[in-house]
């Protein structure tokens, strides 16, 4: 059973969400909230798996409580709302500690999936439009301030490996056939990059792959040895 | 200056009635150089110059220089040289700007003109004959000067014509620019949330128990008629908006009283009292106060029309105020909260940026909305 809270200050959204999540056996809405500090409220009373999170809401907004929320270690795992845009918020609440974003209109099947998937935990939400969102984030150059490099280094060339293909949104079990790994060897990885980047989840592994230039470096490296004409993308690796 | 225009036919002359008088010109110069009298000596000289005469603007500097050779080439002086030289000279000093060339051929010509070399001629009546030759060579520098002074002038009037018709256009499609953005982010505000909840609540029927798809099912039609109420709201700001002459108030506080005189054609009188500084909203309140006080007004249209109304729209220093007051009904139609529809989803709105908006009996019978608003942006925009 999958405890989840929904945050959101329109009593439509939750009781949407509610009806959508409930009507999957293995799913359980436990609590409601109206805005981010009643959310922090509950889940400190519930202890949830996941939270839904609206960014925008009257008194405490999304954002904040994203942050004070995640700060916690054994924080529950945060997807954030929003209505169609997927912004520059959106973008802050992933830097924030948000493993993933829904849009509230989707699809019931679709919206179960997500929740699951997160709970999982062994994947980024809809990698390709997060993905999308870190490059057009970290393609500016305000943002490109390599923040990370140091970190970088101390990763062995396995674990180098895993995360740039975790920045390009593969599941475990997507990591492990491409590197010739159990999907459990590729779980250990992951926990080590994680922890030696400081990183709270995935997104921000991504994102601090994104931004310290690595994926970027690679995929220039990459280019040159297909030019050179040393086979397919990806075949030596 | 036409920019469009043939260049040669610029260079002929400044415009066209000018290329007429040109050929008047040159004609005239020409029948005269032909017409029988005289030694006859040099006419030829004097017809090339005459017919060279339409290009001294372009090449001011050869035609005087024929000019001059026809001045030589004729020992008796005729009216005809005389045109031509006086236009040619003139020309040159209309077109000279600061071309060396030019001086050197000025020179040139004054002393054609004067001819110091025939003494002989300068014996009798010596007096008038030096007039005469001085008040020839000034004559057509002056009217060149004459004629350069006004077309700069002209010019210069053109050009600051020209520099405020750009920026009138510049602000134009600044102000409309400014139309559409604020028209694109009312309907994202307006109909996108709606739409996204009619999204959500049908997913919601897609799975729900049977004995809860009534009321889901009612919320969607709701939710519907709200999302129509405020595309009807939309549209007719936008057939306003196109019937009025200016642009860049469209959905803001500023179109307020244009809002206000077009309900007072349609028989709601309004009387519209305003405080503070309204000028500075940010983007989300100035359009949601531009539509609560339209939603408001359109109510009385459909519900009381022929009541008194008062609009209000007060800014402090930290939120706006709305509010709009409807005295009884004169045929004593009692309100009831429905219809209210268009007020929900603008009170959702105003709930997102920290304010509220409420409505309810008024005193004797009318009906007000009340809104407060706050100025500072409390949370990021959806």
């Amino acid at each position: 059973m999958i405890d989840i809270i929904v945050v959101d200050d329109e009593e439509l959204v939750r009781f949407g969400l509610r009806t959508i999540l409930e009507s999957d056996p293995e799913l359980r809405v436990v609590a409601e909230a109206r805005d981010g500090a009643e959310g922090l409220e509950l889940c400190r009373l519930h202890r949830p798996a996941i939270v839904l999170m609206d960014i925008r809401m009257a008194g405490m907004d999304g954002l904040t409580a994203t942050r004070e929320l995640t700060a916690d270690p054994a924080a529950p795992k945060v997807i954030v709302l929003t209505t169609f845009d997927v912004d520059d918020y959106v973008y802050q609440a992933l830097e924030s500690g948000a493993v993933g974003f829904l849009l509230k209109d989707t699809p019931p099947e679709r919206l179960i999936g997500a929740v699951k998937t997160v709970a999982q935990g062994n994947a980024i939400l809809s990698p390709g439009a997060t993905l999308q969102l870190i490059r057009r984030f970290t393609g500016s150059p305000e943002r490109r301030v390599f923040p990370g490099r140091s970190r970088l280094d101390d990763l062995t060339d396995r674990e180098r490996g895993v995360l740039l293909l975790l920045a390009e949104g593969l599941s475990n079990a997507e990591i492990g056939a491409r590197l010739l790994m159990s999907e459990s060897t590729v779980k250990v990885h992951v926990s080590h990059v994680l922890a030696k980047l400081g990183a709270g989840n995935r997104v921000q592994a991504a994102i601090l792959a994104h931004e310290s230039g690595l994926v970027c470096d690679e995929r220039m490296a990459r280019g040159r040895r297909d030019g050179a004409g040393q086979g397919p993308r990806g075949a030596d690796r | 200056m036409g920019r469009d225009r043939d260049p040669l036919l610029k260079g002929v002359a400044g415009g066209r009635w000018l290329t007429a008088f040109d050929l008047t010109m040159t004609l005239l110069v020409v029948l005269l150089a032909l017409f029988p009298g005289g030694s006859g000596e040099g006419r030829g000289w004097v017809v090339v110059a005459a017919l060279a005469l339409p290009f001294r603007h372009r090449f001011p500097v050869p035609v005087a220089l024929l000019a001059c050779a026809a001045d030589l080439a004729t020992p008796t002086d005729g009216l005809g040289l005389a045109f031509t030289y006086f236009l040619a000279v003139s020309a040159l000093i209309q077109g000279s700007r600061g071309n060396p060339l030019t001086w050197v051929m000025l020179a040139i010509s004054v002393v054609v003109v004067i001819e110091p070399w025939s003494v002989d001629y300068y014996r009798e009546d010596t007096a008038v004959r030096l007039v005469a030759v001085v008040l020839l060579s000034a004559g057509p520098v002056l009217f060149g000067l004459y004629l350069r002074a006004r077309t700069e002038l002209g010019e210069a009037v053109s050009a600051r014509a020209e520099l405020a018709r750009d920026e009138e256009l510049a602000r134009m499609a600044r102000d409309r620019a400014e139309d559409r953005n604020r028209l694109a982010l009312e309907l994202h505000d307006s109909l996108g949330h709606e739409l996204s909840l009619i999204a959500l609540q049908t997913g919601a029927l897609t799975v729900a128990a049977p004995a809860d798809l009534p009321g889901i099912a009612d919320r969607i039609g709701g939710l519907a008629r709200q999302a129509q109420e405020e595309l009807r709201q939309i549209v007719s700001t936008l057939r306003d908006q196109a019937a009025l002459p200016t642009y860049g108030a469209l959905l803001s506080v500023a179109a307020v009283p244009g809002l206000i005189e077009r309900f007072d054609r349609l028989g709601v009188v309004a009387s519209l009292a305003t405080a503070g500084d309204l000028t500075r909203l940010p983007d989300r309140v100035d359009r949601l106060v531009f539509r609560i006080v339209q939603e408001s007004l359109t109510n009385v249209l459909k519900h009381a029309p022929g009541t008194a109304v008062e609009v209000s729209v007060a800014a402090r220093p930290d939120l706006v105020e709305v509010t709009v007051i409807n005295t009884r009904p004169l045929d004593g139609t009692r309100w009831s909260a429905e219809g209210r529809v268009g007020l929900q989803g603008l009170a959702d709105r105003a709930g997102q940026l920290g304010g509220a908006v409420l409505w309810g009996p008024a005193g004797d019978g009318g009906w007000s909305v009340r809104a407060v608003l706050p100025l500072a942006e409390t949370a990021p925009p959806r």
